[in-house]
């Protein structure tokens, strides 16, 4: 019976990863797609765009004001499917604070509202002209430099969230360490010490890179420019490349301290 | 008891007319029918509902004797008091296994971690867009 139970357990945990998976394949690709159509969309306009220039007719014009109007309800869409995915990853990571989490989330939220309302009112528009569609893009545009800072803050925070919950993993095998090797004394003692000791100052040295990262995750979002939003996330993935670095040596002492620990050896 | 009376002992008014008699008759043959008819529904309703009950016996009984079948699980022995180095020995070894078990975990997270973001970056809108539509307009 008991053997049924746990293998019913195992089931479900499955099916859970399963359908956590796919919840989050499905906003992966829908993004992928809902970017894959923008880009069609936009040749289309930019080709009749091109055609109504050489040639000044009226169909030309009118079907070049109906591929702007979708165009322009396509990348309300592409940019909703883009906060979407983001949401979800936001939520999902295993190191972020609940309020870094809930923050960005209801930005994130309130911003999916707008551009579903703003998309709406794009396709409503009966026989637009080139106007109508103008103010409705200066619209969406006012918001581009906003969504771009957002975004590359937000993806600065996933980077962070994934090397916390390693850096944790690492404190946590440190101090199971510390309690085991307090049984020995003497000088393999002070030798198994030693290499805690190597452990425990490579994790501080990581923690410390990702402090750096976080600083300037804080700036960026206060006061970033948004041309400059992407240096400024490569410059944060660079510290967090430099924190995961710290961890691996990290990580390594502790396995070799492991190897040493089994065989029982001083050198 | 004159002819009449020994030929059709019913007379007068108490006699049934030919035609009510035949009526009655297939009245009555309805209602066997009928009667039939609900006593065969009656037969099939029965056995359904035993096929049924034979079924869910079936799989109750299944269960139960594999319920009995399965090998009961004694408790384990109460472990009989060790000398202190043995108890300190035992602990090491589960806080050993439990250090391993993490290692293993932390080693897959190291190997999986993603610093890139792939497939996440902002997609470029081409924010132009309005650019064009100034272009027109003149």
């Amino acid at each position: 019976m008991q053997l049924l139970k746990l293998k019913t357990l195992i089931m479900a945990g499955f099916f859970l990863l399963l359908a956590a998976g796919a919840v989050f394949a499905n906003e992966q690709s829908d993004y992928s797609y809902q970017y894959e159509k923008y880009s069609q969309k936009y040749q289309e306009f930019i080709n009749l765009k091109d055609a109504y220039l050489n040639y000044q007719t009226l169909s030309y014009k009118d079907q070049m004001n109906i591929s702007l109007q979708s165009l322009l309800a396509q990348r309300a869409e592409t940019q909703r499917t883009y906060f979407l995915l983001l949401r979800i990853k936001l939520r999902n990571n295993p190191g972020l604070t609940a309020s870094e989490k809930s923050a960005y989330s209801n930005y994130l939220t309130e911003e999916i509202i707008y551009l579903e309302n703003y998309k709406k009112k794009v396709v409503e528009l009966k026989l637009p002209t080139v106007l109508d569609l103008s103010l409705l893009s200066k619209e969406f545009e006012a918001k581009s430099g906003e969504y771009t800072i957002k975004s590359y803050t937000i993806l600065s925070y996933l980077l962070l969230g994934n090397m916390r919950d390693v850096q944790s993993d690492c404190v946590s095998i440190n101090s199971l360490l510390d309690q085991e090797i307090g049984r020995y004394e003497g000088q393999q003692g002070d030798y198994y010490h030693s290499w805690v000791l190597e452990a425990k100052n490579t994790v501080l040295e990581s923690q410390k890179l990702s402090e750096e990262a976080q600083t300037s995750i804080i700036e960026l979002s206060a006061k970033g420019k948004s041309e400059e939003a992407q240096n400024v996330y490569k410059a944060i993935q660079g510290k967090i490349t430099d924190s995961k670095l710290a961890i691996d040596k990290a990580f390594s002492y502790q396995t070799e301290l492991l190897a040493k620990m089994d065989k029982g050896v001083l050198q | 008891m004159t002819d009449e009376e020994l030929t059709n002992p019913i007379s007068g008014d108490q006699s049934i007319p030919l035609k009510d008699l035949s009526k009655q008759e297939i009245t009555s043959h309805d209602r066997e029918n009928k009667e039939v008819k609900k006593n065969t529904f009656t037969y099939y309703l029965g056995l359904a509902l035993a096929m049924i009950c034979l079924v869910f016996f079936g799989l109750f009984f299944g269960i139960y004797m594999r319920g009995k079948n399965t090998p009961v699980v004694l408790p384990e022995p109460v472990p009989t008091p060790t000398p202190t180095v043995e108890v300190a020995e035992a602990t090491s070894a589960s806080t050993m296994d439990v250090i391993k078990r993490k290692t293993g975990t932390l080693e897959n997270k190291l190997q999986n971690i993603d610093l890139n973001n792939d497939g996440q970056l902002p997609p470029q809108l081409d924010y132009n867009i309005q650019e064009i539509l100034d272009s027109l307009e003149e």
